[in-house]
């Protein structure tokens, strides 16, 4: 590299409570490179940029070198890092809702950024360069005028791309700017982000936590561990031969949206903020680990000549490049599942026709003054014994209104039959015994459960409602916990005393206690770490081969889908488009929502193509409220399919709605036109 | 906004007729008009005691509905009653608020002001000793009775005095009679002092606990980082952001604060003589005067109503979150 434009050497980071979360980092960049940090939580990745761009909370120490463009940040007073933050490096950040201040019009925010660094700018001059940034970033000229809450996810994001780039920054940080978005806005805000930088000519630091993200946007990845860069390569390179035993963990517990394949679990947790040794701080969760890894820490080494560098902090990375060590040495793959599933047996949950319209009420006594929000739209579903059956789409779809529904939480039109009987018209004490056999694992285990509650109890109150008898009880609790994969001396642990992982299982064990007929899992994964999620994935697959689990899976992930379903149904403004098994549906997407939905998934594989943004513009509508429905498809204001398509065709989209048919034996959609090949572009 | 204001003009007016009516019936429960007349000697004539309540219509004789019923006639016609001295309860409610008004006001902009100053320094410099002291001083401040407060400070004014040997804190009443032009507006000045301090502490013990912690729950938000990442430094980010966004709930807790102090002015006023509304009011208990007891409550009422209104059309102005 001639003149880096970032050189960090030897930074360390530590935080007011003792933690030292980045312990002695080396990180160069090239100009106009883009470079992805990559870690599970707690590795460093937050304090390293925070620490690069000077953002550091009080109290916080920075020891060490940050060079941009050959300038010294460490030790700037903060007047001269303001100076430098907006033209020098600017940074993207993942919550754009509290980042934009709630008092200013959004286009206003975006002039101030730019008047902060040029105290002489005309009016006139502030405005033609707001209108540019945000006729770049995708934004009608209209929405300067907004407040950051009347814009959804994706629009405030590109908000922030825009004040990020105001000042053409030689350095861009992005910390997580996709995580709290849809998979499709997630790719436009990327799309978004990658001209920003292109345009501003401006280098991208991109912290992610989804290797998919990284693998489509990166051209070279760093990999964070316990606050150390322990393996630097360029992405291809990277993805493909993996030097340190913690990145090949990593990339075997990922799921891939384009097949289903065995996950491989890393073991242990990540050491604590407060961790100190001699070794490697993986040594002890490493499967190759040599006694001298427990005592000297290895150095980030290899072959300098080659430009950019391939570097492993890893005394055995030379064995991985040589081939006497191989990656199914440190991380085997498990034998492929038997996919061969049994016929399905009988419905376990059938949802016919549901539908339930919130009311948006003017004040008391003014109910529906303001309309209604159809949340679900006609949603038909069947839950066979034995399968896992996902329920995919993005947030708005109407997913968490239709589960709701099968635990009577919210009053809606339609019928929810379960185990045959229809929720409606039995009597209370059959209804009981039926809500009994569906156990329901929530999205966060943390809220989830009762903080005062050892696992013992927490996972036996669905027996003692039962009324089954305490010895009975605690051997059953036992049996569960064991069932995912926890020692049973955790049922006398209080959830504070657990990791996020472990929590989760807690919520699968309450929910297996009672040996359900069928368990709903609402985002079984998210929020939980790569080689966590890939051990809960793992055990649930498990369950269903052994146990002939019956499943309800709700999620926006797509990878999770195709590592465990069976069938498959997607949702999209309250309506069922297309439901068929997992993999016809992955290699042969019918309905244009759901082409859209798999164009978008980011796959973590550098040299597959690269995630495209098929739907163009936001789903405003999900949450936008209706008059009296029209009869029309809802889609079509967004189809890709409905662009392209004849004046009359357009007609019927216009007019009528969609109905959910059979196109083939095990395949539904809801689509006039999914047969018309429209060419592409 | 024009219906919304309409509306809420509607619910206002009906709040405070129901107020006023339970503050005029609580007040003819619990009053007994005729305890000024009980154990004079020579005894007063019924003839005359009769006559008496009749012109403040407070007769027992009549029945409750009625006495209601006329009093809210003379409320419509924008007159409060008699007081039991034989002036109109309107008039003396006049004179007395603008001296309750000057303490309130002065109080309440002083003990908002310093509280939310107080306040943003203690999040800003969250566990520093300044937090940690005013911490602890409001705490004191609040568990001490506002009275105690009262009585100290003329300890300490007297004291002062005394060690001076001239009067420069003066806290009986709101002035000597005898000054006029300059030394006259020195005077009361004078006289203000004190029961505004008393009033101000107590103002700023409250308001700088509030302010703390809704500015540390900005400051727990990435707005701060954000408007620094985008080029502000630590202080201008967090006047011109953090302060602002943590200001806006102050500011209409402040104006409905106007109006929950007059329960706290009472008792300043009572310690340091002021005749002002609350006075009025514990006067009318004494001495079983229903009218101004009525009044007081009927004024009250509105005014807590109408801050109320003012409260919610400030927060809409200043938070575009907040729709009407």
């Amino acid at each position: 590299m001639a003149e880096p434009l970032l050189d960090v050497r030897g930074l360390h980071v530590r935080f007011a409570d003792g933690a030292h979360a980045v312990r002695g980092v080396d990180l160069q960049m090239a100009p106009g490179e883009v470079l992805g940090l990559v870690g599970e939580s707690g590795a460093g990745k937050s304090a390293l940029v925070s620490g690069v761009v000077g953002l550091l909370p009080r109290g916080a120490t920075l020891t060490g070198s940050v060079r941009l463009a050959g300038t010294e940040l460490v030790g700037l007073d903060d007047r001269r890092l303001a100076a430098l933050r907006g033209p020098g490096v600017a940074m993207v950040f993942q919550d754009p809702l509290s980042v934009l201040n709630p008092l200013r019009r959004v286009g206003t925010l975006v002039a101030e950024a730019l008047r902060l660094h040029d105290r002489t700018v005309t009016t006139h001059a502030v405005q033609t360069r707001v209108d540019e940034l945000f006729t770049l970033v995708g934004l009608p000229a209209g929405t300067q005028q907004a407040f950051a809450h009347e814009l959804s996810g994706g629009m405030r994001q590109r908000v922030g791309i825009a004040i990020a780039i105001a000042c053409s920054p030689r350095l861009l940080v992005a910390d997580e700017p996709t995580t709290a978005l849809d998979v499709a806005v997630q790719v436009q805000v990327l799309e978004v982000l990658d001209t920003a930088r292109q345009t501003a000519d401006a280098g991208l630091l991109l912290v992610s936590h989804d290797l998919g993200v990284v693998a489509g946007w990166a051209d070279r990845v760093a990999v964070m561990y316990a606050g150390h860069v322990v393996e630097q390569a360029p992405t291809t390179d990277l993805f493909a031969a993996p030097r340190m035993p913690y990145t090949i963990g990593l990339l075997r517990a990922v799921p891939d949206p384009r097949a289903a394949r065995r996950l491989v679990p890393v073991p242990g947790e990540p050491p604590t903020a407060g961790w100190s040794g001699p070794g490697c701080a993986f040594a002890p969760r490493c499967p190759v680990a040599q006694p001298r890894c427990a005592q000297e820490r290895p150095r980030l080494g290899g072959d300098q000549q080659a430009l950019p560098a391939h570097l492993a902090a890893c005394w055995r990375a030379d064995e991985l490049v040589g081939g006497t060590l191989s990656l199914d040495d440190v991380f085997a793959v498990g034998a492929p599942r038997d996919r061969e599933r049994p016929v399905p047996g009988d419905p376990v949950l059938e949802i016919c026709d549901l539908r339930l319209t919130y009311r948006l009420d003017a004040g008391v006594r003014r109910r529906g003054r303001r309309g209604q929000i159809v949340a679900v739209d006609s949603v038909w579903l069947t839950v066979r014994r034995g399968e896992i059956v996902a329920l995919v789409g993005e947030s708005g779809a109407g997913k968490t209104s239709t589960v709701e529904r099968i635990f009577e939480a919210v009053p809606a039109l339609g019928t929810v039959r379960l185990l045959g009987h229809d929720l409606a018209r039995t009597g209370r004490s059959v209804r009981r015994r039926l809500r009994r056999s569906v156990q329901l694992v929530a999205q966060d285990a943390t809220d989830a459960l009762d903080p005062r509650m050892t696992v013992r109890a927490t996972v036996g109150e669905p027996l003692l409602l039962a009324r089954v008898r305490r010895p009975e009880r605690h051997r059953r609790v036992a049996a569960a916990l064991r069932t995912v994969g926890l020692h049973p001396t955790v049922a006398d642990a209080y959830p504070y005393q657990l990791s996020g992982g472990q929590r989760r299982r807690v919520a699968v064990a309450r929910a297996l206690v009672t040996d359900p007929e069928l368990v709903v899992l609402d985002e079984p994964v998210a929020g939980l770490d790569v080689s966590v999620a890939a051990g809960l994935l793992e055990l649930l697959a498990d369950l269903r081969d052994s146990r002939g689990l019956t499943a309800l899976v709700v999620t926006h992930d797509l990878a999770v889908v195709r590592q465990l379903a069976d069938r498959v149904a997607v949702m999209a403004v309250g309506r069922v488009v297309e439901e068929a098994p997992t993999a016809a549906l992955f290699t042969a997407p019918a309905h244009p929502c759901t082409q859209a939905l798999l164009a978008a998934v980011p796959v973590p594989d550098p040299t597959a193509d690269r995630p495209r943004a098929v739907f163009r513009p936001e789903p405003e509508w999900a949450s936008a409220p209706t008059g009296p429905a029209t009869p029309q498809c809802r889609l079509a204001p967004r189809c890709p399919l409905f662009a392209g398509l004849t004046p009359d065709r357009q007609h019927r989209c216009r007019t009528e709605v969609p109905r959910l048919l059979p196109s083939t034996a095990d395949r539904t959609v809801a689509c006039h036109w999914w047969r018309t090949v429209v060419p592409s572009g | 906004m024009l219906r919304y204001l309409a509306r809420r003009a509607a619910n206002m007016l009906l709040l405070a007729l129901l107020a006023t009516s339970g503050g005029y019936v609580l007040a003819s429960a619990a009053l007994d008009p005729l305890v000024r007349f009980r154990g004079s000697n020579p005894p007063v004539p019924d003839e005359q005691v009769r006559r008496a309540l009749a012109l403040t219509g407070t007769d027992p004789d009549t029945p409750l509905a009625g006495r209601l019923g006329s009093w809210l006639a003379g409320l419509a016609r924008g007159s409060l009653g008699t007081s039991v001295d034989n002036r109109p309860v309107t008039s003396e409610i006049a004179e007395r608020a603008g001296t309750s008004l000057q303490l309130l006001v002065l109080g309440t902009v002083l003990g908002v002001g310093l509280g939310v100053l107080v306040g943003i320094v203690g999040a800003v410099r969250q566990h520093r000793w300044f937090d940690r002291v005013t911490t602890q001083g409001s705490f004191v401040v609040l568990a001490t009775p506002t009275f105690v407060v009262a009585v100290l400070l003329m300890v300490g004014a007297t004291r002062l005095n005394d060690a001076t040997g001239r009067q420069i804190i003066r806290f009986t009443g709101q002035y000597t009679p005898g000054h006029d032009g300059w030394a006259g507006l020195a005077d009361r000045a004078s006289h203000l002092l004190l029961p505004t301090v008393a009033l101000t502490l107590g103002l700023v013990a409250v308001f700088s606990r509030y302010q703390r912690a809704a500015l540390l729950d900005v400051l727990s938000t990435d707005l701060v980082r954000g408007a620094r990442a985008m080029g502000h430094t630590q202080r201008s980010a967090l006047v011109r952001h953090g302060v602002r966004v943590a200001l806006v709930p102050m500011s209409t807790l402040a104006v409905y604060t106007g109006g929950m102090v007059l329960a706290g002015a009472t008792i300043t006023e009572l310690t340091f003589s002021w005749h002002g509304m609350g006075e009025y009011l514990l006067l009318a208990a004494r001495r079983g005067d229903v009218n101004a007891a009525a009044g007081t409550v009927a004024c009250a009422a509105v005014l807590v109503l109408a801050l109320g209104l003012v409260a919610d059309l400030l927060h809409a102005w200043l938070d575009p979150r907040v729709r009407l």
